[in-house]
């Protein structure tokens, strides 16, 4: 899926959206469940949540920010009726990105906020007719625990898969594997929430609209620890990025290669079965795996004629280079053996510490084919070719893995790089 | 306005207390973990560098003890000593642009002009490689005035000598000494340091360095850095 087609498919899926969401709420209309009561509690959460909307945490990476107004709308659904609630979850986001669009540096994509107001909408209709029906089938009055965590959790679910739905739209990514990445933690917040959510709930069916403010402890709570999470995520990606780029500043022909091939290897990493965290971690892997070049001679990384045996073994100590350089840090403890071993081969000849097919981790013969295929293709510009050779074509590239299959490389990873070569359609040129 | 019944008690109790016990752990814990973690990753940058010129293995190994002896001399406070210790694993990181040969062909004293001119660059392109990333740009500043000296005739050259980080100065102080160390020996460098207090070093930078090896507890043998 090109850009193009990108594009037009999310566009086309938020308007679907929208329309789905005016529907929703026209349905919501004709249910005529107008209520507004217990005006005080009601300012109270629609305050209450318009505070958490306006101090998200940033999952800066994925462009995702995550509030935490679910509690207070779940109280909001409680004592009011479905247009109510839609009114004021739609109203808090309008609100909020006007907030936003006012004091902070970035400009507030309108589009982005059309669309996460028909989420708001099409969630919030969802998660209260689920909660009615819950009403419906149990008999008790007033806090009922059961509608109340059916609200959370459908609201959640909803939520979560809408906006996942569009986030792997913009982002190129497979939804299974996005959705499977994110449940654990999805579920850990569901969980906290629901506890949140329940006390919510049972303080506004007593009307004690003064206790409402301390529910805000456990939001704030819940958000000093997302934000640290994310803190630490986003400081783990810089210092990727920032080896990256000091490689780079050293060897400069590098950086297209080193993102063609972490690309590459994630995809052909899921398609052998590797779960897609693991697959993540080939990927940064991948990005990583040359890090020991800044160690050696650019001069004789680039030479255009044969090197020595000297030299030669001086480039030999790239791999050993790379995975000292990462084992300095424990939070590359997953990918060190990986990059490490990443010029084996099957047969033993490889380097640096001569292993066989089975010794070699698959994380690295993936490495290893992709490594192979874009040093023979290279990429679209002047500067990603390399300076000893020709850069092949794909198919003849493929045909030399092929070639090298059951001795360099491993017949099973050459397989499944060939399968998603030709299904990303990239036949013509090794494109980014 | 309503009265709480029993229920909403028990779960407003739990959630507070779960709510105070977050925040404690956010705030110690966690916090302090994201750090290390920080500092931890760090470590890759100064390796990196160490490989790439193994005429400079083992001096950050030296070059931290001393500053981290030195931050405790000055009462620095608890920020500044973790600042310190990462700008000591990335102050060098403008090195990857310094080529090859220039370090690992032939010594210092040997250098042309153009060659020390570009081994001067490296401050400044180290600075500019940080600013380019969020987390670490905090650090541009301190980076970049590495090699500042207190006289201003050091590289690169500033309007003002409050324009450079502490952490600069310190780094400035403790990097000289351990390659006087390496080159000359203990004896040469205290004394080379002393002669620049208040010239190209930071008086009270010298005073605490000098304060940390004659103190009893620092001996020869305790420097992780021996001289060759």
């Amino acid at each position: 899926m090109n850009m193009d087609q990108g594009s037009s498919q999310l566009a086309l899926h938020t308007r679907v959206l929208i329309i789905a969401a005016v529907v929703a709420a026209a349905l919501s209309t004709l249910a005529q469940d107008w209520r507004f009561a217990h005006q005080r509690v009601s300012l109270m959460l629609l305050l209450l949540a318009l505070i958490a909307e306006l101090i998200p945490v940033s999952l800066s990476r994925s462009g995702l920010r995550v509030t935490f107004t679910l509690p207070f709308l779940a109280g909001l659904a409680q004592v009011n009726g479905i247009i109510a609630v839609i009114i004021a979850d739609v109203a808090v986001t309008l609100v909020a990105s006007c907030a936003h669009e006012r004091f902070s540096l970035k400009r507030v994509r309108w589009s982005w906020v059309m669309l996460n107001c028909a989420v708001s909408t099409v969630t919030v209709a969802i998660a209260i007719v689920a909660m009615r029906l819950v009403e419906m089938t149990t008999t008790s009055q007033g806090f009922n625990p059961a509608a109340t965590l059916t609200f959370t959790v459908v609201y959640t679910a909803v939520n979560f898969l809408l906006v996942t739905h569009f986030y792997c739209l913009v982002s190129r990514e497979r939804m299974s594997s996005t959705v499977i990445a994110r449940l654990k933690p999805g579920v850990i917040g569901l969980a906290l929430y629901s506890l949140v959510s329940l006390c919510v709930v049972s303080i506004v069916t007593n009307a004690a609209y003064w206790c409402l403010p301390l529910t805000f402890a456990p939001v704030l709570a819940l958000r000093a620890v997302l934000r640290v999470r994310a803190q630490m995520d986003e400081q783990y990606y810089e210092t990727i990025t920032a080896l990256n780029a000091m490689l780079q500043r050293a060897h400069p022909y590098t950086h297209g290669h080193l993102e063609r091939v972490a690309k590459m290897a994630e995809q052909v990493g899921l398609r052998l079965g590797l779960n897609p965290t693991r697959a993540r971690l080939v990927r940064e892997a991948a990005i990583l795996h040359d890090i020991g070049k800044i160690a050696i001679d650019e001069a004789v990384l680039d030479k255009p004629a044969r090197l020595t045996e000297e030299e030669m073994e001086h480039v030999r100590l790239h791999p050993e280079f790379g995975a000292m350089i990462l084992a300095k840090s424990g939070q590359f403890a997953p990918i060190v053996e990986w990059v490490r071993h990443h010029h084996e081969r099957l047969d033993g000849s490889g380097y640096p510490d001569k292993l066989t097919d089975k010794d070699i981790p698959i994380e690295s013969k993936i490495i290893a084919v992709v490594d192979a295929y874009d040093a023979m293709v290279g990429g679209p510009k002047s500067t990603d070719q390399r300076s000893y050779r020709v850069p092949l074509e794909p198919l003849d590239a493929l045909v030399e893995l092929e070639r090298c299959a059951g001795t360099q490389f491993d017949p099973v990873v050459v397989d499944a790089f060939r399968k998603t070569v030709l299904h990303s359609g990239r036949r013509a040129r090794w494109a980014s | 306005m309503g009265e709480l019944n029993g229920v909403s008690r028990l779960l407003l109790s739990i959630l507070l207390l779960m709510s105070l016990g977050v925040g404690a752990y956010v705030r110690w814990r966690m916090t302090r973990h994201c750090n290390r973690r920080l500092i931890d990753s760090l470590r890759a940058f100064s390796t990196a560098m160490e490989l790439r010129f193994p005429s400079h293995r083992g001096v950050t190994d030296a070059v931290l003890d001393l500053c981290q002896k030195i931050a405790v001399e000055m009462m620095m406070p608890r920020k500044q000593q973790r600042d310190l210790e990462m700008v000591v694993h990335l102050r060098d990181i403008g090195l990857c642009t310094v080529p090859y040969g220039i370090f690992n062909a032939r010594a210092e004293d040997r250098w042309t002009l153009s060659e020390r001119e570009r081994y001067n660059q490296h401050a400044e392109d180290g600075g500019a490689m940080l600013e380019q990333i969020p987390s670490l740009r905090r650090f541009a500043t301190a980076v970049r005035c590495h090699h500042c000296s207190y006289d201003r005739l050091g590289f690169p050259q500033l309007r003002d000598v409050s324009e450079i980080p502490m952490v600069s100065h310190v780094l400035n102080v403790v990097t000289a000494y351990v390659w006087l160390e390496k080159t000359q020996g203990d004896l040469l460098a205290c004394e080379t340091i002393r002669q620049q207090r208040g010239k190209a070093l930071h008086p009270v930078v010298v005073d605490a360095l000098l304060a940390v090896l004659t103190s009893p507890g620092v001996s020869q043998q305790q420097l992780p850095y021996a001289p060759v």
